[in-house]
């Protein structure tokens, strides 16, 4: 339940920053984006609304919208340091979180 | 200030006001992060309670403990085990004894076998929780005064540092390393925004709670100057009972409180918190179970409570829950947001880690402020401000934990059975916050720093060693045990002792990098003051 909207919204926040030039070039280099920003950005958003009903479910609606601000900002600095320190890593993470997160709900919810 | 932009009036409100307060909120965000643990501190800070394991009959054994110690007296209270604690708490008060909430008898029991545990003269927790807002050693309404002025700017320093951080959303994922003050700015930035909702809640609903003390005015014009009868209705608690009459009581065996223990669980998911019986040993015998937090925001995180007959166990009639309006709804949100007793471990370390990124970012703040103003004082030679600033800022933001460390070696150190021992833990601890700002002073600069981290690691580091040793087996005995609160305050200790460390090491291998690059960038914040 913590890891599917924790990891929900890791997905999120690094669509949110694949969709910023900046980022993007950190990532995949000088590469043409396949998917457009405006794509990504919209994604990004869907998902991190998405991440609100697990720990609403969890903890009903007003604890669980404390706990998603409380993940999300665990999640931010997650993708900011990757970001700096490894942007290789985004990729296969970015994959193994979104792999993560249906066959966990499967499981646990 | 005339011919500033409005973006440069609100850099130069926060630099300044950051400065002129930003050690004193420093030390309200590290207090009230680890408040968020005060339960658990508490329970460290006692190690002859950690061999205490919860068991499904700690209810009737804490009770049948209670007939052997106390058959005589007008009520009991029985908290029970709990993921806080696994120990049962108890309290009893004797005939005629007013009821309050600190007084009468209390003992800790086993939460096993309920026999008696010995505890040590300490504070533990409370210590923090009450410097987070009380400060220490002055008037409880001046220290309270301070607080409520600090938390103000800091609302005004959240608000006025959102409006001169220029690119919030293009920077938003953005750290620059090794770029000397670009970097310092990025961390400060990054802890902020990344945590800004936090931030503006622990800040807001920290303003709340001290409100009706700073402006009691509107209360005290509505309420005639009684000020605990707004507080009782808010709370929908009347104020505390007198104990009634003693006419037609008879002796009478209490009725066995399992049952009505495992009727109220399967009504409440997170179990009974606290049984209060009053007149125990009397046909008039009322037995309360309470329930262990609760499940909205809305209502504070008031808990439901079942009245039984504790000669007869008929169920009596309970207290309804009355339906919040509106302001209290709001009111109740935020005081629980900040107050946080009713949260599970997981939303408990979700705030812990704001309070921490908090504490963070006030200490970069300051930090950024010293860096900002280095190529100048290279140039203009020392300065006295900036020394005292400099000072201030290793005693105050390495200092303050090293206090707290020594706060905790005096809890492990001095012999259980000193006299005024509780003083002296916190007489260690602001010996040790005395000796940091000395040690500031004299030290240069970065040395300074360093030997503070150094210090600050080695003595957060040697404790859960220390209690391998001495106290019972320490960390490993707990994760057999499989008793996280002991075990987790030992993790957590060596994980800011790594982080100490890191300190140390960036130190010295950042030095030439941070030096060699003066005047790098005031891009991000543009013209804040001299």
């Amino acid at each position: 339940m913590i890891w599917t909207s924790l990891a929900l919204e890791f997905c999120g926040l690094t669509l949110l920053a694949l969709a910023m030039e900046r980022h993007h070039e950190q990532v995949f280099g000088d590469r043409p984006a396949r998917v457009g920003p405006a794509v990504l950005k919209a994604a990004g958003w869907l998902l991190l609304i998405l991440a609100t009903l697990p720990p609403i479910a969890r903890y009903g609606p007003s604890i669980g919208l404390a706990v998603w601000v409380g993940e999300l900002t665990i999640a931010a600095l997650a993708v900011m340091l990757l970001h700096t320190y490894s942007p290789r890593l985004i990729p296969p993470l970015l994959a193994a979180a979104a792999f993560s997160t249906p066959a966990l709900a499967l499981i646990v919810g | 200030m005339n011919g500033l932009g409005f973006r440069q009036a609100n850099s130069w409100l926060h630099t300044w006001s950051g400065l002129l307060l930003g050690w004193l909120l420093y030390a309200i965000f590290v207090t009230g992060a680890l408040s968020f643990f005060r339960d658990e501190i508490s329970f460290w800070m006692q190690p002859t309670q950690h061999a205490s394991v919860a068991h499904a009959d700690a209810p009737q054994r804490a009770v049948d403990a209670m007939q052997a110690m106390a058959p005589d007296a007008s009520l009991w209270s029985i908290t029970l085990p709990g993921p806080r604690n696994p120990t049962t708490q108890v309290r009893w008060f004797e005939q005629g004894e007013r009821r309050s909430k600190f007084g009468g008898q209390s003992v800790v029991l086993d939460g096993t076998t309920a026999q008696p545990l010995q505890v040590r003269e300490s504070r533990g927790g409370d210590f923090l929780y009450r410097f987070h807002f009380e400060l220490y050693g002055m008037p409880r309404l001046a220290a309270r005064w301070i607080v409520g002025i600090a938390t103000m700017m800091m609302l005004v320093a959240i608000i006025s540092g959102v409006i001169t951080h220029k690119k919030i959303f293009v920077d938003f994922f953005t750290f620059r390393p090794r770029k000397g003050q670009r970097s310092w700015m990025d961390v400060h930035n990054a802890l902020a925004v990344l945590a800004l909702p936090f931030h503006f809640m622990i800040t807001y609903s920290g303003l709340l709670l001290l409100m009706f003390m700073l402006m009691p005015w509107g209360v005290d014009g509505a309420y005639g100057g009684d000020r605990q009868a707004f507080f009782s209705e808010r709370g929908n608690r009347a104020a505390a009972s007198a104990p009634a009459p003693s006419t037609d009581k008879v002796p009478a065996d209490l009725i066995a409180v399992t049952p009505l223990v495992r009727q109220a669980q399967a009504m409440w998911p997170s179990g009974v918190e606290q049984i209060t019986v009053t007149d125990p040993g009397t046909s008039h015998a009322v037995i309360e179970l309470r329930e262990r937090g609760a499940g909205s925001l809305l209502d504070r995180g008031r808990s439901e409570r079942l009245l039984f007959n504790g000669a007869s166990g008929a169920p009596l009639e309970s207290p309804d829950a009355a339906k919040p309006d509106a302001f209290s709804a709001i009111y109740n949100v935020f005081s629980s947001l900040h107050l946080l007793r009713f949260a599970d471990t997981w939303l408990r370390w979700l705030f812990f880690i704001g309070g921490v990124l908090g504490s963070a970012m006030v200490a970069s703040g300051m930090v950024l402020w010293v860096v900002k103003r280095l190529p100048q004082r290279r140039k203009q030679g020392s300065h006295l401000g900036h020394r005292v600033v400099e000072g201030l800022n290793v005693a105050g933001i390495a200092g303050l934990p090293v206090a707290i460390g020594a706060y905790f070696w005096a809890n492990r150190l001095l012999p259980v059975s000193m006299q005024a021992r509780a003083d002296w833990e916190i007489k260690a601890f602001f010996l040790a916050w005395a000796a940091c700002l000395v040690h500031a002073w004299l030290r240069p600069h970065r040395k300074a720093w360093k030997e503070q981290l150094g210090i600050l690691s080695l003595l957060l580091a040697l404790l859960p060693a220390y209690d391998l040793l001495h106290g019972g087996g320490g960390l490993l005995a707990a994760l057999t045990r499989g008793s996280w609160v002991a075990a987790g305050m030992d993790i957590t200790l060596l994980a800011f002792a790594a982080l100490s460390a890191a300190g140390v090491w960036f130190l010295r291998s950042d030095r030439a990098k941070t030096s060699k690059r003066p005047a790098a960038a005031s891009e991000g914040m543009e013209g804040v003051s001299p």
